[in-house]
């Protein structure tokens, strides 16, 4: 489905991403794990054409374009860090937004979908995105991408400065959202959670994917149990 | 006590109806700033463009005044994309390099329309001629056309931002430009529609204040004072923002052209002028002051 080559990213004269190959294929959660600074939003950016990149990126065999509209049309779907909600729109405006580029849909149905996953924001319909608590902003978040019909849902740091329950609830919808078909990329700093669903793992370090494996195989590694998981096996 | 009455009557009909046309001239400033952040200093030279345009067409290929209106609306709609496209995409990272790179376009619409149809003042035929009485106070028909025709002009941009699809594609995009892009806006092509949209929105409000004014070289300068003190005070990006203040510019002008003046004079017998007329265009500046050192975000404004 998604593959990268080689991929390297440059801010002015830095080195951020060096030679990243990864690989999802259809219908898996994969997760992708690194400390902050490590270049998990830029690679995120990089797919969506936010920014310019060096390498191979291709989706379904195709060459991804450079342009993020033509991404989003391919059914490629970023949630990116930090929401970037429209606030001064209402919940529901947010969600329609988020079904920009969708032809012949009836919003509805699409509506109920996403209401269904998250009931608050049913609740919270009219009200201004700007008003929500982080939580509900992030299912707006991910709400909103998935109105976009997402083949690929790239998620950066869903988690972020949340409440545990929160966390929980979010998991759960993400499990939900795989298990329908929609396949996961998901940049997270919050190691536990990002190996509780996940089918593969990538670790990127300093801008380099340092290990790939399954998750039993990071919770076995020693470097991830002292580093990321605290020294607990 | 009824020449008191018939004072205040005039302030608030005159500052009712010149607030309006303020209301327009900013409309598309304000509104690529919402949008773009960018500060358009080549706005007043857009709304001279708009009336040099319309006299042109009025006074050498003799359209009607109808013509003459539609062909200042459509040049300008054109300036403004090619203004984005031929220079300010290029340079919308510094907002310093996009700040002197309009004002230097400003500069050279002066130079080319001195070049072109000299410093004379010129005079645009109004849609109306004549007066009409409200109550005690005798108001120029054509000024009323340019309220009634700011207000439409306001509504129905207010209706096509809020209630059509293209329109919310805007807000959403002055909003959070990324959060746009990655719902699948063409961001470059809602700043191509924002450029022209303002273009036409000068265009209109350049044919209006032409109307109220005369035509020179240096008349950009006043809108675009006034566009930048009205946008400042509202808040920058707000529409709802100015308005109000084009209301409270408006009214504070008139008011100011009623004061009483005092007159004070030096030693040397050198006098000028403290209130009055000639105070008109400072209380804008003021009020921009003001407003910068109380609430610098602007009345209707949010801390970014």
């Amino acid at each position: 489905m998604l593959t990268i080559e080689n991929l390297n990213v440059y801010y002015a004269k830095a080195h951020v991403l060096k030679n990243i190959t990864v690989r999802v294929s259809p219908g898996e959660f994969v997760s992708l794990i690194g400390p902050n600074g490590a270049g998990k939003t830029t690679l995120f950016r990089t797919i969506s054409a936010l920014k310019e990149g060096e390498g191979r990126i291709s989706f379904n065999g195709a060459p991804l374009p450079r342009d993020p509209a033509k991404v989003v049309q391919l059914g490629v779907i970023h949630c990116p860090e930090g929401r970037h909600l429209f606030p001064e729109m209402s919940v529901k405006d947010n969600l329609l937004m988020g079904a920009f580029r969708l032809r012949n849909f009836d919003p509805a149905s699409e509506l109920e979908k996403v209401y269904q996953l998250f009931p608050i924001l049913r609740e919270r319909e009219r009200q201004l995105a700007r008003t929500l608590s982080g939580g509900e902003q992030q299912m707006l978040a991910i709400g909103r991408a998935l109105m976009g019909r997402p083949e690929l849902l790239l998620l950066d740091e869903p988690t972020l400065g949340l409440a545990p329950i929160v966390r929980k609830a979010i998991a759960e919808a993400l499990k939900q959202i795989n298990e329908s078909g929609v396949t996961i990329l998901l940049a997270e700093q919050n190691v536990p959670f990002a190996l509780a669903h996940a089918h593969r793992v990538y670790l990127l370090e300093t801008g380099v994917i340092v290990k790939e494996g399954t998750p039993e195989e990071f919770r076995a590694d020693a470097h991830v149990q002292q580093v990321y998981l605290g020294g607990v096996s | 006590m009824e020449q008191a009455f018939i004072i205040i009557e005039r302030i608030v009909i005159y500052s009712v109806l010149i607030s309006a046309l303020y209301a327009l001239v900013a409309l598309g400033f304000t509104m690529i700033f919402g949008v773009g952040r960018v500060l358009n200093l080549a706005h007043g030279a857009f709304l001279m463009v708009g009336a040099y345009t319309a006299w042109f067409a009025q006074q050498y290929l003799h359209w009607d005044l109808y013509s003459a209106f539609a062909l200042a609306v459509v040049v300008c709609t054109l300036l403004g994309v090619l203004l984005y496209h031929g220079l300010v995409r290029h340079v919308q990272r510094s907002p310093i390099v996009t700040l002197i790179a309009t004002l230097a376009c400003a500069l050279i619409i002066e130079e080319l329309i001195k070049i072109f149809f000299t410093t004379n003042t010129q005079l645009l035929a109004p849609f109306v001629s004549g007066s009409v009485e409200i109550h005690k106070t005798t108001v120029i028909t054509n000024r009323i056309i340019a309220f009634g025709a700011s207000w439409l002009a306001i509504i129905l941009f207010w209706l096509f931002v809020h209630r059509t699809r293209w329109g919310k594609v805007i807000l959403a995009t002055a909003q959070d430009q990324d959060g746009a892009a990655l719902v699948g806006v063409d961001v470059k092509r809602v700043y191509t529609l924002t450029w022209a949209l303002s273009g036409a929105l000068a265009g209109i409000a350049g044919f209006f204040f032409a109307s109220w004014v005369k035509l020179d070289p240096f008349m950009w300068r006043d809108p675009l004072i006034i566009s930048f003190a009205i946008v400042v005070v509202g808040g920058l990006g707000s529409l709802k923002g100015s308005i109000v203040a084009a209301y409270l510019i408006g009214l504070l002008e008139v008011l100011m052209t009623y004061s009483p003046s005092m007159r004070i004079c030096a030693a040397d017998f050198r006098c000028f002028e403290f209130l009055g007329s000639s105070w008109v265009g400072v209380s804008s500046l003021l009020v921009l002051i003001a407003i910068l050192f109380l609430k610098p975000e602007g009345l209707f404004g949010r801390a970014e």
